[in-house]
């Protein structure tokens, strides 16, 4: 299959508050090693605990912020090495949904305005044409053109956020948890925009989310994510059926069924992830960064990393215990 | 039916708003107006249970926990009627809180009744460290004679291991910001269960959590208030907490019980339709399935409807439904519905 995006040993470093400047000082690995792929219509799950690193990586993918290391492919084409004008020509092709349509839509300009904003040299009537044809396509009424952000509920500034982003027909859309803020309700109606929103454009996602069942949902293929580096990708069906890496099994199992007869092993996982300025890993690089909490942890596990291999197909796994294929 | 703990009558509260220049927008935007946020609430707790409040925001189950208590100040809150009874003992009558001398109530607060935020640094203190502000509740809250420091600092260390902190000591000694999250909400759990009282309130308690945190406190929750006999008000959005974790639920929608029932006969035969809108609009790790979302969105709370609150966005609805707001009734024993489909 051919790739839309190529993510290659993505590194973003941030320095860490405190920590005095030049030798010695500290930083917080947001993201470390990352690599993926995402082929043109597909969508990847991102997936993972608060502060692991999935924003950072989708920042900057888009170079929204520069990454420390690393390459990005887009069909091909090496952004990381653009230079700032030509990084421009990729962007209507490479779009992001934020989840807080709140602060992302501007509160002084009217929905004409910011869906429209990326059209540059047409006339108003072809504006308000496109601008009208892109509202439909999520489900808001032409009658809003005039209206400002703050007259809109939540969803209703979901669903402008997601036409401004999709205005200029992009290949790859980042939805960096654009339905986490949602009610349930209003929730089921944006993931479901976005499923057809998939279709009718043929448009790749890129899927951030902390919640393991929006992106079980929507994704064909999904990555794990702790401590800025992926533990575990693979298909949907097969991550959710059978997961492999400890941490991965342990994430499931704390999401709570809606069911109260549901009857499973109750598996909860001791300790929290260290990450952040506050905690600034002190460890050498050494060993699987999950070790710590880890309850298969085995000497090994401590002091040397695991590779990712193969588990079967399109299956990886970061993970001493798991037996290459 | 057990003798309730808590009794909740008809509860009302509501808001007078201000409004602001330009109000009403498309989605409502603000205007003036009274917003009745809980609108005639009734349910009861009984000992030893866990009582859910689901629903989706702004449905009232933060101004339902808060004025039980009356904790809301007031204005802009307007208490505009209601009972809430309390009966510790089984064979006494009991006290209607909103009737208490105030000076009554707040010995009760955060000693027989205690409260659970979903951001713990809204009632922890950011200057004092962890194992005084605890001690300080139990110091307060003591009968008679106030005991011993060492006494305190001893009670205080054990409850803060009976709610899985591994390092008592460094948590007594250290201040609210350098918890984590998942630390100060154990903290916060050990402040509020430091009296040992007879019922405890949490609002959303693991809402600002990560799912493997989160798990870790609903597991000790659970524990706690097996060992303890404590009855529990849980307030959650998140259904799946609700099913792992209530013994009986309350849907609420727009200042409003719609359905009332145990877990069990909720799950399995859920009978509102916003209920059932619920239900098929979360994804869910068990099951594959479309997701069947709710049309349209929350009618504005100044302008509610005419007649059933639900009835703009029910795929059921009748001319009826449009006009008159429908009855609560018992379908099923303890199980009630408002929903003019039962009316037959
Ligand atoms: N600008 C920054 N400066 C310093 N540290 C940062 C910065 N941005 C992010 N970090 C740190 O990088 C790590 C990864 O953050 P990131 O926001 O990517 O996580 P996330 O997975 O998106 O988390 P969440 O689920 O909370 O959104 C965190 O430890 C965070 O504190
Ligand atoms: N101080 C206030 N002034 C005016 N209106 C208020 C105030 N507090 C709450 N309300 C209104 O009361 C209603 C119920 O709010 P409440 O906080 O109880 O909702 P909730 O169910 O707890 O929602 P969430 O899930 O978002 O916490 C809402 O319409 C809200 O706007
Ligand atoms: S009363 Fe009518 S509108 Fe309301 S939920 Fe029942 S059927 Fe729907
Ligand atoms: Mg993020
Ligand atoms: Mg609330």
């Amino acid at each position: 299959m051919a790739k839309l995006l190529e993510v290659k040993d993505l590194k973003k470093y941030f320095p860490v508050r405190s920590a005095p400047l030049g030798f010695g000082r500290k930083w917080v690995k947001a993201v470390d090693r990352v690599s993926f792929t995402i082929a043109p219509g597909e969508t990847l799950g991102l997936v993972g605990e608060s502060g692991c690193g999935k924003t950072t990586v989708g920042r900057s993918i888009l170079r929204l912020i520069e990454p420390t290391g690393g390459k990005v492919f887009f069909k091909g084409t090496d952004i990381t090495s653009l230079a700032g004008k030509k990084v421009r020509l990729f962007r209507p092709k490479m779009q992001i949904v934020f989840q807080d349509p709140y602060s992302s839509l501007n509160p002084r300009m009217v929905v004409l305005d910011l869906v429209g904003e990326g059209l540059h040299g047409v006339s108003l009537q072809k504006k308000k044409d496109l601008v009208v044809g892109v509202l439909e396509r999520v489900g808001l009424s032409p009658e809003i053109l005039y209206h400002y952000p703050h007259e809109f509920s939540g969803g209703q500034r979901q669903r402008i956020a997601i036409a401004r982003a999709i205005l200029l027909q992009p290949e790859l859309l980042i939805c960096d948890e654009a339905v986490s803020a949602l009610d349930v309700s209003i929730q089921a109606q944006i993931i479901n925009l976005l499923i057809k929103l998939r279709q009718e454009m043929k448009m790749a996602y890129l899927f951030i989310s902390h919640d393991l069942a929006v992106v079980k949902h929507i994704s064909h293929r999904v990555a794990v994510m702790y401590l800025g580096q992926i533990m575990e990708v693979a298909p949907t069906k097969r991550l959710f059926a059978n997961p492999l890496h400890p941490y991965t099994k342990f994430l499931l199992a704390a999401v709570p069924v809606p069911d109260p007869e549901c009857k499973r092993e109750r598996l909860v996982l001791s300790g929290e992830a260290q990450m952040g300025a506050d905690f600034a890993r002190t460890r050498v690089d050494e060993g699987c960064c999950f070790a710590p909490r880890c309850p298969y942890a085995e000497d090994r596990c401590r002091r040397e990393e695991p590779p990712l291999v193969t588990a079967g197909k399109g299956h990886q796994v970061k993970c001493f215990l798991v037996k290459s294929k | 039916m057990e003798t309730a703990l808590l009794e909740v009558k008809n509860l009302a509260v509501h808001f007078q708003t201000a409004g602001e220049p330009g109000g009403a927008g498309i989605a409502g935007g603000v205007s003036a107006g009274v917003i009745k946020a809980v609108d005639g609430v009734s349910f009861q707790l009984l000992p030893g249970e866990t009582f859910g409040l689901v629903g989706e925001s702004g449905c009232g189950k933060s101004v339902t926990a808060l004025s039980l208590l009356k904790l809301l100040p007031t204005p802009p809150a307007i208490l505009a009627g209601g009972e809430v009874i309390y009966r510790p003992e089984k064979k006494r009558p009991g006290k209607d809180l909103w009737q208490l001398p105030h000076g009554d109530l707040l010995k009760l607060r955060g000693k027989e009744i205690s409260l659970i935020f979903q951001e713990p640094m809204t009632s922890l203190n950011p200057v004092m460290k962890i194992g005084r502000q605890i001690g300080e509740a139990l110091r307060i809250h003591s009968a008679e004679k106030t005991p011993a420091a060492k006494e305190i600092r001893r009670e205080v260390l054990a409850m803060l291991t009976r709610v899985g902190i591994h390092h008592p000591e460094r948590a007594y000694d250290a201040y609210p910001h350098e918890l984590s999250g998942g630390m100060r909400q154990r903290a916060m759990i050990a402040m509020a269960l430091i009296c040992r009282p007879k019922l405890v309130i949490a609002d959303e308690p693991t809402t600002a959590l990560d799912v493997t945190i989160q798990a870790q406190i609903l597991e000790l929750l659970k524990e706690l208030q097996a060992s303890y006999h404590l009855s529990l008000l849980l307030i959650t959005h998140n259904l799946g907490i609700i099913a792992e974790t209530a013994h009986r639920v309350a849907v609420m929608y727009m200042g409003r019980i719609v359905e009332l029932a145990s877990v069990k006969e909720l799950f399995h035969n859920p009978l509102h339709p916003y209920t059932l809108g619920l239900f098929s609009s979360i994804p869910r790790l068990d099951k594959e399935e479309a997701l069947a979302a709710i049309p349209g969105m929350v009618p504005d709370p100044l302008r509610l409807p005419a007649g059933c609150y639900f009835a703009p966005r029910c795929p059921k609805a009748m001319e009826v439904c449009h006009r008159e707001y429908p009855m609560s009734r018992e379908v099923a024993p303890g199980h009630t519905v408002a929903c003019w489909l039962q009316e037959k």
